[in-house]
């Protein structure tokens, strides 16, 4: 047990530092177990493995003994944009700086007799995370330079089996949030021909604050040949009231200018905000035509349209308030994968279509959100004498489709989006 | 064997996603929609007008800011080469130095002083002796009875601005139809109400009817000239929305009370609606025109001594009404000749109106009409800067694209953002405006009203 608990403190604390980002619709990230992810992340059926905690409390009574599960994706983003008329111009593009980002995986599972089983798991269900390169000249500064959103979900489910071929599960969460926006304010120089001046690096920063929902599921195995599996997760709004807004003046060289600006310049002061995410549901069905075959088909649902506006609300400096409209949409998710089972080894392949969250109006530079296809491939192996171990490792290319703002981007900053991401991921998991 | 044709397809894959061709790539640029010409014909472009056309800003023309008049952009959309340099084939009077007169530069902040003094004269115009008429034959100060005679162009004595556009070559007319343009703008009626709008009333609007009357016969005549040659025309704006008339309030703010207290003019008390215009700062400054011992908003240092403003530094409701009746008069003569066919009208009055009250916003950038700090007019209070020609050239796109079934590429008005709207960097921050002087003011005044029909 020792051993486990270090490994938790090492997953926390990879957490806590890591920067996150969106790789599903909105700033949702499904990355969250290898073997599943192997399938395109169609596992609501299907999962045999402690990532049951997240895809589907049910399915933890059909898992023997204990297990312990540590794993991680390491996530690679390509972003690019290229403008349009009237702003920010045709010929312009713009580029941010390759992500790498580390969302961890652990859980715990413990069976309990024949009926019951719980688990508890610490994941990266949400997160985002933009940089975008040569910030002081980005033509989309004054909305964001980078971004930072993590969501650090803990959870604690059980799970119980109302029949052999019948079991339910239940449990509660605490999703830790975090937030940072960074911008640079711009002023039209005065007397000028409308030319702007950088004039402050504004910083929002919101530490981990916790917010509280619950997740439910089940599961159903007529027979050796199917699975049924569903699972919602509740939203989870989360109040950040102690942040920190700090503005650091950017001198243009002019000194009477400057020393103006710095007289207008708003003190560090808190600020506080609210981080919406959304419930998830999702069912699926897994056949397995022959014992070492199994095929999934999930369907998703996330109730985006929860995401309808960011508020920045400072505590002194009052008339800089502002609300960020958002408007986003629920947004489904299709994945279908396969697992064939070897003597040696397991290997896996699937494909989703996570559909888009953001409204033509806010496909912004601070969330670039774009319909998005994942092809994933995934290989594991029980290993030890005792097949004691199970190693899982897949990939992920996920191409978002360039998504064009068609003119109507809210602050009018138009142009076309380019993202790719791609993830590659471990996990190990013991059991006994 | 089969273990590894299975694994085949995924090391494939692997290796494809390892190598991240295409997809990590960044997105290509995206160019512009291409030029076409529809019905009408851009091969020659020549643009008649006031010193809007001319590119006037912060009182006097130079290069700098010609090259980015609205028909200066509006050629380089339909493929011009502006004159930059001494290179390019759509041609003005191009002044260098600090232009000419020498342009208005923020002097100060703390007070804001606004003047030309220590500025070097750009006159003579670096091409004066191009062989053939300039492209853009806009002369600041000018009115549509200017485009076909030469009365007033010598009515005071050289350099003024006739002779630094016209030369002595003709009638701006003679040298724009002589260029055989297949396109032109002829942009007038501004200064027809401008002059009494900047003086308070003190000189007279120009004749509605007579406006009508050489609009009328203008068109006529490039018509008749030139049958294939399309034409387009502008609408007056409201003189009195633009920070020469709006900046200061007619109407004092007690600090202590509250108590809003109207400031006094030739006829006593100012209404709610007068407006004190940019040539009274001085007396402002001084504490004229507040109520004995009111708060100076410009100036706290001076309390109000009492004494009234004069006549001429206020545009009264009565002055308003007149100068907006004839404005009125003559957008309705220029709808009047606005639906013939070689004839596309641009709504600068709609256009001006609309930044006036709402103001204009690039990206999550406001821009506004207040003076000096709004970033859309100029240091003059009248003229609109780089990016308010942008906008203006747009319009204009907008229109002949609309009317002539034409695909001009609008101006990206972010290159048209530039650091100043004269030569030198000033600065304020929005709405204060301690201690205005604008020394300068009246020389571009001159300049423009000197010589009065």
């Amino acid at each position: 047990m020792k051993l486990h608990r270090s490994a938790l403190a090492v997953a926390i604390f990879a957490a806590l530092l890591a920067p996150t980002l969106a790789s599903g619709a909105g700033y949702a990230i499904y990355e969250q177990g290898a073997a599943v992810l192997g399938m395109a992340g169609a596992g609501t059926a299907s999962v045999h493995d402690a990532s049951a905690v997240f895809y589907n409390p049910a399915a933890l009574v059909t898992l023997d003994g204990k297990s312990a599960y540590f794993g991680g994706t390491w996530l690679s983003t390509h972003n690019s944009f290229a403008g349009v008329d009237p702003n920010p111009g045709y010929g312009v593009t713009e580029k941010m700086n390759t992500g790498n980002f580390f969302p961890p995986t652990v859980y715990w599972t413990n069976r309990l007799g024949s009926k019951w089983a719980y688990g508890a798991g610490l994941n990266a269900p949400f997160g985002l995370g933009v940089e975008w390169e040569n910030p002081e000249s980005f033509t989309g500064r004054g909305r964001v330079t980078k971004a930072l959103l993590q969501g650090i979900n803990t959870n604690f489910s059980l799970a119980y089996a109302l029949s052999p071929t019948f079991s339910v599960g239940a449990g509660f969460d605490a999703l830790f949030a975090g937030v940072e926006v960074n911008q640079i304010a711009t002023q039209v120089i005065p007397g000028g021909g409308g030319a702007l001046a950088n004039i402050a690096q504004v910083k929002l920063k919101g530490g981990l604050t916790p917010g509280y929902g619950f997740n439910t599921g089940l599961q159903w195995r007529p027979n050796e040949k199917w699975k049924f599996g569903a699972s919602y997760r509740s939203k989870i709004v989360v109040d950040i009231t102690d942040g920190d807004a700090t503005f650091t003046q950017m001198l243009t060289g002019d000194t009477l200018f400057d020393a103006i600006v710095a007289a207008g310049m708003p003190p560090a002061q808190g600020v506080s905000t609210t981080l919406k995410f959304p419930a998830i549901m999702s069912v699926g069905g897994a056949w397995s035509p022959t014992p070492d075959w199994t095929w999934e088909l999930d369907v998703n649902k996330t109730q985006w349209s929860l995401f309808d506006e960011l508020p920045i609300t400072f505590s002194q400096t009052a008339s800089k308030n502002s609300v960020i409209t958002e408007n986003y949409e629920d947004s489904w998710r299709v994945s279908v994968g396969a697992e064939h089972r070897l003597a040696g080894h397991t290997y896996r392949f699937g494909y989703y279509y996570d559909q888009e969250a953001a409204p033509i109006e806010s496909v912004t530079p601070l969330l670039p959100d774009a319909p998005r296809h994942g092809v994933t491939v995934g290989l594991g192996w029980k290993l030890g004498a005792k097949k004691q171990w199970t190693l899982d490792a897949y990939n992920l290319a996920l191409f978002l489709e360039s998504r064009s703002t068609e003119g109507k981007e809210r602050d009018g900053y138009n142009g076309t989006y380019k993202a790719y991401v791609n993830g590659t991921g471990l996990s190990l998991a013991y059991h006994w | 064997m089969k273990k590894h044709l299975r694994l085949t397809p995924i090391l494939l894959l692997a290796a494809f996603v390892a190598g991240c061709q295409g997809p990590c790539d960044s997105i290509d640029s995206i160019t512009g929609p291409q030029l076409t010409s529809g019905t009408a014909d851009f091969t020659r472009y020549v643009a008649a007008g006031t010193s809007i056309s001319a590119g006037y800003q912060s009182g006097g023309i130079v290069d700098r800011h010609q090259m980015n008049a609205f028909p200066a952009i509006f050629a380089r959309q339909i493929g011009k080469t502006v004159l930059q340099n001494g290179q390019g084939d759509f041609t003005f009077p191009s002044m260098g130095n600090d232009g000419f007169p020498q342009l208005l530069a923020i002097k100060s902040l703390s007070p804001l002083v606004i003047n030309n003094t220590d500025r070097t004269l750009g006159y003579p115009a670096a091409n004066y002796n191009q062989s053939t008429s300039y492209q853009n034959l806009g002369v600041p100060a000018s009115i549509a009875f200017d485009f076909a005679d030469t009365t007033r162009y010598h009515a005071t004595a050289d350099p003024n601005m006739f002779s630094v556009v016209a030369r002595y070559r003709g009638t701006i007319a003679q040298q724009a139809l002589g260029q055989a343009p297949t396109f032109l703008s002829y942009e007038y009626g501004a200064n027809e109400v401008l002059g009494s709008a900047t003086s308070g009333g003190a000189l007279p609007v120009f004749p509605a009817a007579n406006y009508a009357a050489l609009l009328t016969g203008h068109m006529n005549a490039i018509h008749a000239t030139l049958p294939a040659t399309k034409v387009a025309i502008f609408t007056v704006p409201d003189v009195a929305s633009i920070p020469f008339c709006t900046t200061f309030k007619p109407y004092t703010v007690m600090l202590s009370t509250g108590a809003v207290t109207p400031l006094k003019g030739p006829n006593g008390d100012l209404s709610p609606n007068d407006l004190v215009l940019l040539t009274a700062k001085d007396s402002l400054a001084v504490g004229t025109g507040f109520p004995v011992g009111t708060y100076n908003y410009l100036n706290p240092a001076a309390p109000g001594n009492g004494r009234p403003l004069s006549n001429t530094q206020v545009l009264n409701v009565a002055e308003q009404t007149t100068i907006r009746t004839a404005a009125g008069l003559m957008n309705t003569a220029v709808d009047s000749v606005a639906n013939r066919p070689f004839v596309v009208k641009v709504d600068l009055a709609a256009l001006l109106s609309d930044m006036a009250t709402n103001g204009y916003t690039v990206g999550a950038t406001h821009y506004s009409t207040s003076f000096v700090t709004g970033g859309l007019f100029s240091l003059d209070g009248v003229h609109p800067t780089d990016l308010g020609h942008a906008i203006v050239a747009n319009a204009m796109i907008d229109a002949v694209n609309a009317r002539f079934g034409a695909a001009i590429p609008r101006a990206n008005v972010n290159d048209y953002m530039t650091a100043t709207a004269s030569s030198a960097r000033p600065a304020m921050p929005e709405n204060v405006l301690p201690g205005m002087r604008i020394d300068g003011l009246e020389v571009g005044l001159r300049a423009l009203f000197g010589n009065r029909w």
